[in-house]
């Protein structure tokens, strides 16, 4: 048995010899205990040190073949024999304030593994999550630990400590077996010591640029949705035209070339209620955009649960979209670019969305970038509400929870592992009452992100927050004392992004922040749609182009969604259109419109089974049937119609049910959620097939309890000309929205009182298809409900 | 003398809201103004980024002409507009035509009241010079109630505002 010390060791001070004698005393008993050392098991030593020694602090080893535990001594040092393992293995020390990592490696049965901030460094080369890194150190993990890959992650610290600025000592060449003694009371430290003194005090400054409610909208959109912005200009401040994925690669590129500390994130609802150029593809054009623009990590928002949680998996993960009926089709409208879909490059983070059945987050709860020699840990999750914002069939398995509770778990456990900076990603939001973007002042700040932050613990930093459209700079500091948070939000469809800057310094955490809005305007010229007010632009702004690569991807998406979009599938007589609100683009919910009257035809007609009469919601219907001309339909005007995905479903409901049902149109919430000042109808209808009619009185009171409207009158509700019995069961078609779950918008009596459910698994789109190709040309259908007064 | 009465109101009715016919608030004015402000904003505000016409039709429910002291309907009339023109500074749908029906709702009970522009406007945090500029602004050109017609974009054609 033998036991090696290494070089640096033998040029230590006396105290430093003493030290490192005892260790080496401490190896051979340990090696002693362990039999016959060498061919059993392997000895690691070294010293723990932040600056000062870590004393009495925990080790643990994990080798291919074994572990071992200790704890350090007064200077820091330790000595571990692993028995039975093997080199390389994993270091983790832990004093309770810090958590560090090495490794230990070497061609003999001995080994030198110092742990420090900068080993920590080098294990952050290799994994980014070192806490994760060590917990799951295998034999597998250990096969791909070369001892050029440890090299090339140890060449990388140093560059990073020399692009900081810092001296390196020339006697200090590796970082895990170089000589290092620790100070403590009774001696100074080395020139490595010292080193990581400096390091603690080095502040490094780190760009985080954010984005939130995206919405696939790759092109830019009309001013009057999402695509202007008010700046500030003296007055009363200057409209300019802003968004465009081409656009906004300029943009965050821009911002990149500021800071190369930088990383790009985002708060949710990427994608989802996605213009046509992206639905079509199931959202993978806005996906492959958002890669190559260099998004890095998002949350999660409600819009991507839009079509279940293994859509959202398949879209984090890669795959190709299902084959169903029209859709699926590879090359088509999925797996567009060489036959694959390789998923987000950026991770979704849902911390707060937990799949009941393992009762773990369905997908990363946290994600970490490492930054010379500061970290930051991103916690991402959506709001609690979501379930409600979704048809049950999209979160059904998930629980969402809330949301304050979650992020202080994580941050602590972030913040415990030694991460400088905690970054919440949440797709909640509030509102303020400024008059133009980038009003730091934050005037009037409220909503629902408010109870949130109040509840954050000191470990959050930063919250990049969405889901309300709005955009503002908050320091939570100035709204709430000790709050020192800052919180951020960017508007939404691509038109600005926050620019947030961090001072970290590994010794304190994060030490400033700061953060811009940076409208994401269009350059003059440089786009058909309005620019006229982008010539001249306020200062302190500045118009972009397009970044060509970006622009020829979305023209290559448009493309191909024009080709998919431009098949036709059957042609109209006539307009078919949902009913408006007087003056507005708003639909109106009050009242029957015959494109929903059509929807609910294509379900009676499409689903399996058949079914007595069909009833859909009106704010499934997503758009119209204009006649241009020739007539002609395409299957870009039915898929923006009916865009969500929902599949058809068949119940029964006695008589008396079917009138509770159609009840429930007036009756409270329903009763305020929708109205038409001009006409005085409240409540939202449902659009019923052919065949069923009836007649409401509009004088009868409306907002009624649950089960106590009284609007239907007597013996007007028929099917086909015939009574609806009460006593008699029907069989209903409609969709999974209204169908499963506790029925969407308020509708109860179908998905908790009907019986024989049964989700067919056909989707709206296929069945409007089939109609329209079977029925073509297609009249807009009569009315089917009469309201009195 | 009738005349005389009807045209010097006239005048009045035609001036802005700084103008000499408008007083200083007293505390309990004051007050009203601000919590009519917040009780738009708590009851609200936060349903304007998913429905504008949910948003306009909870307020008008708010500030029912039978229901409100005339200070507090004020405010919350003034929260309208002023939410409303927070979603216009990042271009939500339907957000121009809610702040130029409470533009207008306002200022009529602003008058009415003889309330100073500046002194309703500190009654709601931000910035009073863009704000008062951006309402005689939008007094001065109202924003076109969006004319409908068809769209066509990207091969998809539908009924939307023209632009």
């Amino acid at each position: 048995m033998k036991t090696l010390l290494p070089s640096p060791y033998l040029k230590t001070n006396h105290s430093a010899w003493a030290t490192l004698s005892s260790m080496a005393l401490s190896m051979l008993v340990l090696a002693g205990c362990a039999g016959d050392g060498d061919s059993n098991g392997v000895n690691i030593q070294g010293v723990a040190a932040t600056g000062a020694a870590m004393v009495n602090a925990s080790v643990a080893a994990k080798c291919a073949g074994g572990s071992a535990s200790g704890s350090t001594s007064v200077n820091g040092s330790y000595a571990l024999f692993v028995a039975n393992g093997a080199f390389p293995c994993a270091i983790e020390v832990s004093d309770g304030t810090h958590k560090l990592h090495s490794l230990a490696n070497s061609s003999t049965s001995y080994a030198v593994a110092n742990v420090t901030p900068l080993t920590e460094q080098l294990v952050g080369q290799l994994s980014a999550d070192t806490v994760d890194f060590f917990e799951s150190y295998s034999a597998t993990a250990a096969s791909s630990l070369s001892a050029s890959r440890i090299q090339a992650a140890q060449d990388a610290v140093f560059a990073s400590l020399t692009a900081s600025g810092l001296v390196v000592p020339s006697s200090l060449t590796s970082l895990i077996q170089g000589n290092l003694v620790a100070k403590t009371s009774t001696q100074a430290g080395n020139d490595y010591d010292k080193l990581l003194d400096t390091v603690a005090v080095t502040p490094v400054n780190v760009k985080l640029i954010a984005l939130n409610d995206f919405h696939g909208n790759l092109e830019p959109t009309s001013e009057t949705n999402g695509g202007s912005v008010v700046l500030p200009n003296g007055g009363a401040g200057q409209r300019v035209a802003v968004g465009g994925a081409a656009y906004l690669a300029t943009v965050v590129k821009n911002l990149k070339a500021k800071n190369p500390n930088n990383i790009m994130v985002g708060a949710g609802d990427m994608v989802g209620a996605s213009p046509f150029a992206s639905s079509i593809t199931h959202d993978e054009a806005s996906i492959d955009v958002l890669n190559q623009i260099g998004l890095e990590v998002t949350s999660v928002g409600n819009h991507e649960f839009d079509h279940g949680t293994a859509e959202l998996k398949r879209q984090q993960n890669g795959g190709c979209y299902p084959a169903s009926g029209s859709v699926g089709v590879v090359g088509k409208d999925t797996c567009l670019v060489d036959g694959k879909f390789p998923g987000a490059k950026f991770k979704y983070l849902t911390a707060n969305v937990v799949d009941t059945a393992t009762g773990k987050p369905v997908l990363a709860a946290t994600y970490i970038k490492r930054f010379g020699t500061v970290s930051v840990g991103f916690i991402g999750l959506t709001l609690q509400g979501t379930s409600a914002l979704v048809g049950s069939t999209g979160v059904a398995g998930l629980r969402f929870d809330e949301e304050s509770a979650t992020i202080n778990q994580y941050a602590a456990q972030l913040k415990a592992n030694g991460i400088t900076a905690v970054v919440v990603l949440i797709h909640q939001g509030g509102q303020t009452t400024a008059t133009t973007v980038n009003d730091k002042t934050c005037p009037g700040l409220s909503g629902d992100i408010i109870p949130i932050m109040d509840k954050l613990s000191s470990n959050v930093d930063v919250v990049v927050s969405g889901h309300t459209h709005q955009e503002y700079v908050c320091n939570y500091a100035s709204k709430s004392a000790g709050k020192n948070i800052l919180l951020t939000s960017t508007g939404f469809y691509g038109g600005a992004v926050s620019e947030i800057d961090l001072t970290l310094q590994p010794s304190k955490g994060m030490v400033s922040s700061a953060a811009n809005t940076v409208p994401v305007i269009r350059a003059p010229g440089s786009y058909t749609v309005s620019t006229s007010n982008n010539t001249v632009i306020p200062t302190g702004f500045t118009a972009v182009a397009r970044d060509t690569t970006i622009d020829a991807l979305v023209a290559k998406y448009v493309a191909i969604s024009k080709v998919a979009g431009s098949q036709a599938v059957g042609s109209i007589s006539a307009s078919i259109t949902r009913a408006f609100l007087p003056n507005s683009t708003t639909r109106d919910e009050t009242t029957e419109g015959a494109m929903g009257d059509l929807l609910a035809d294509t379900y009676l007609a499409g689903v399996p089974g058949g079914a007595d009469f069909a009833l859909m919601n009106p704010g499934s219907v997503r758009a119209d049937l204009v006649y241009t001309g020739t007539g002609t339909v395409t299957y870009s005007d039915l898929a923006t119609i009916e865009p969500f995905g929902n599949t058809l479903v068949t119940l029964k409901l006695t008589g008396a049910q079917i009138v509770r049902l159609l009840e429930q149109q007036w009756e409270s919430p329903n009763n305020t959620a929708k109205t038409n000042s001009v006409t005085g109808a409240v409540g939202r209808l449902l659009l019923p097939s052919q065949g069923l009619t009836y007649t409401y009185d509009n004088n009868q009171p409306a907002g009624a309890a649950s089960g106590q409207g009284n609007r239907i009158v007597a013996g007007t509700l028929k099917l086909n000309g015939v009574a609806i019995d009460p006593a008699k069961t029907y069989k209903i078609a409609t969709n999974s929205f209204l169908g499963t779950g506790t029925g969407g918008d308020n509708f109860t009596v179908m998905a908790t009182q009907g019986t024989n459910i049964l989700d067919t698994k056909v989707l709206d789109l296929d069945a409007f298809i089939t109609y329209m190709a079977a029925h073509s040309p297609v009249s807009p259908p009569a009315a089917r409900i009469t309201r009195l007064h | 003398m009738r005349l005389k009465n009807l045209l010097l109101c006239a005048l009045l009715w035609a001036l802005p809201g700084h103008a000499l016919w408008a007083h200083t608030l007293t505390e309990n004015e004051r007050h009203a103004i601000a919590a009519g402000a917040q009780l738009t904003q708590t009851t609200c505000y936060k349903t304007i980024y998913r429905d504008t016409n949910a948003y306009n039709q909870c307020v008008r429910d708010l500030v029912g002409p039978e229901k409100r002291n005339s200070y507090i309907r004020l405010g919350a009339e003034y929260f309208a507009y002023v939410g409303a023109m927070a979603y216009v500074r990042v271009g939500q749908a339907g957000a121009e035509q809610a702040a130029v029906e409470f533009l207008k709702k306002y200022r009529s009970t602003q008058k009415r009241l003889g309330v100073q522009d500046e002194a309703l406007c500190t009654t709601v945090p931000g910035n009073c010079t863009v704000r008062i500029a951006q309402s005689y602004a939008m007094e001065a050109a109202p924003p076109k109630a969006a004319a409908m017609g068809v769209q066509c974009l990207g091969g998809v054609c539908r009924i939307a505002p023209k632009e």
